[in-house]
């Protein structure tokens, strides 16, 4: 679950929405990639949570699926990063792409990945290895400015990372990939489209595989509750890429609680109405996938 | 910016091509709202002129939408690009809602007009018309006798002139004391005349003359 802005909630939501699938009968790992600012480990209430990435980083074990420890919810594990050098954050493109590769070879049901603010190349790449991007925004204006340039820069990182490859190499050597517009981005399509009808549908379709999907958070009272739908329904008609409006979490002061007790909340307040909010959630994400099978269920966090 | 040069008018306002007027209207406010400078949702997602072309956009779309002539020709313009089917646009007469207070009559109630015209219009009976046309006072069972010979039923110039049937039988029976006050009353009559194909302007004088209502 990315989502530009810090404090919103994706660790949180990320514990519980795979807590409920694990609850399910479902296998579900939890990958903290939220690396320097890592504590998904204690939303879950693992204190100490032993063996984590960084023995996989450092080459003590080889397979990531070693570190991975069990948590007190059956069917859910984690591979948890607190254990990792303070400066962690700053990943080589080797450890990135190995933590990738790794990531994406995981036999389970659903693999979640955690990910912290911001909208660093790492974290884009790992938001862009998932089968379906999942990312949490507020009702508030702050974080919405920041989703929006979350998006863009997933959607121009997509963008780049397809041009960048070898054979679309001369043709753009002197466009300028550097947007931050949406207008841009259809110009630098219409351009190439110019030159190579092929290379644009290609770049195309690759955009409008992407499926994005979000939630909105801390819903207070008087907001908007239609924010999720308008904000799907505006995407999809200027990306290329698909959005799913997943759900609204309505915001109650218990959440605040279970984290301070530092446990689940769906399992402490099972029967409220914000849990009934996120298993609704859930059930829209498993249709989600039903509706599409997947090889890999990838999650990005 | 994905296409929003290329998407036709119905699916930049989020409506089929069948959709009536206060469908149409109703979703551009909907969508106005959406791209409003203010809004909550794109405030922070389009740079100043993306947005104006977009509400530019939709201004053109929704006045093309509600001009039944332009929307016709965008239509045209849309079958011959094969974007629209002719399916598409069939159902839109049964769809449009039909306004409740319509200022043109139904086809029902023009035939049946036509029906009593047509009736009055005999010629047997244009003397007697002419008659009352011109008498000074005019009696309730004169305008009865003419109805009679017409063959119109009272029920047929209630329904077209909506008096009630005891009020035009209280006319026709000159029962002063269950007529309404003479400003209503003289409303009545003018349409009663006119149903009868008479001339209101020395009718209706005639008549409350002959009641002794008001002055002429």
């Amino acid at each position: 679950v990315g989502g530009g802005k810090g404090g919103i909630g994706k660790s949180l939501i990320t514990a519980n929405i795979a807590t409920l699938l694990a609850q399910k009968g479902r296998q579900v790992i939890l990958v903290d990639l939220d690396l320097g600012g890592s504590n998904l480990h204690t939303f879950i209430g693992l204190d100490n949570p032993g063996p984590g990435l960084a023995d996989f980083l450092d080459k003590r074990v080889a397979k990531l699926q070693s570190v991975a420890v069990p948590t007190e919810v059956d069917g859910l594990t984690l591979v948890n990063s607190a254990n990792c050098r303070v400066e962690a954050a700053n990943l080589h493109t080797a450890q990135k792409e190995k933590i990738i590769r790794s990531v994406q070879s995981l036999t389970y049901d659903y693999v979640f990945m955690d990910l912290g603010a911001g909208t660093n190349f790492n974290l884009l790449d790992f938001f862009l290895a998932s089968d379906q991007g999942l990312f949490v925004l507020t009702s508030e204006p702050t974080a919405i400015e920041n989703a929006f340039t979350f998006i863009k820069a997933v959607y121009f990182r997509m963008i780049k990372r397809t041009l960048k490859q070898k054979k679309f190499n001369r043709m753009t050597r002197h466009m300028d990939l550097n947007a931050n517009t949406l207008d841009q981005s259809f110009r630098i399509l219409k351009a190439i489209r110019k030159q190579q009808p092929e290379t644009a549908d290609a770049l195309q379709e690759k955009l409008e595989a992407f499926q994005f999907s979000f939630i909105v958070n801390k819903v207070h009272k008087h907001d908007d509750p239609y924010l999720g739908e308008k904000i799907e329904k505006v995407c999809n008609h200027h990306f290329y890429s698909r959005f799913k409006f997943l759900g609204n979490i309505r915001y109650d002061e218990k959440i605040h609680d279970a984290v301070l007790r530092r446990r689940l909340f769906v399992t402490r307040y099972a029967y409220t109405p914000v849990a009934n909010d996120i298993n609704q959630i859930v059930s829209c994400l498993e249709a989600l996938n039903r509706r599409e099978p997947l090889e890999k269920n990838n999650e990005t966090d | 910016m994905k296409q929003i040069d290329e998407t036709t008018h119905y699916d930049l306002l989020g409506v089929m091509p069948n959709a009536g007027l206060d469908e149409i209207h109703r979703a551009y406010t909907e969508v106005r709202a959406i791209y409003d400078t203010d809004s909550l949702c794109t405030y922070s997602l389009f740079s100043g002129p993306e947005r104006e072309k977009i509400t530019k956009r939709i201004q053109t779309a929704f006045q093309t939408l509600i001009d039944p002539f332009k929307r016709c020709e965008y239509d045209q313009f849309l079958m011959s690009a094969g974007r629209l089917t002719d399916t598409d646009r069939e159902q839109e007469k049964q769809k449009s809602a039909r306004p409740i207070f319509s200022e043109t009559r139904s086809e029902w109630d023009r035939q049946k007009e036509k029906r009593i015209k047509e009736k009055l219009n005999n010629a047997e009976i244009t003397t007697l018309k002419e008659k009352l046309n011109q008498q000074t006072s005019i009696s309730g069972s004169q305008l009865r006798q003419l109805r009679g010979e017409a063959g119109v039923t009272l029920t047929e110039i209630n329904e077209l002139s909506k008096i009630s049937i005891q009020i035009l039988e209280a006319i026709e029976e000159d029962r002063k004391s269950n007529l309404p006050a003479p400003v209503y009353l003289k409303g009545f009559l003018k349409s009663y005349a006119e149903c009868l194909c008479l001339d209101a302007r020395t009718v209706v004088p005639a008549y409350l003359n002959h009641l002794e209502i008001g002055s002429p």
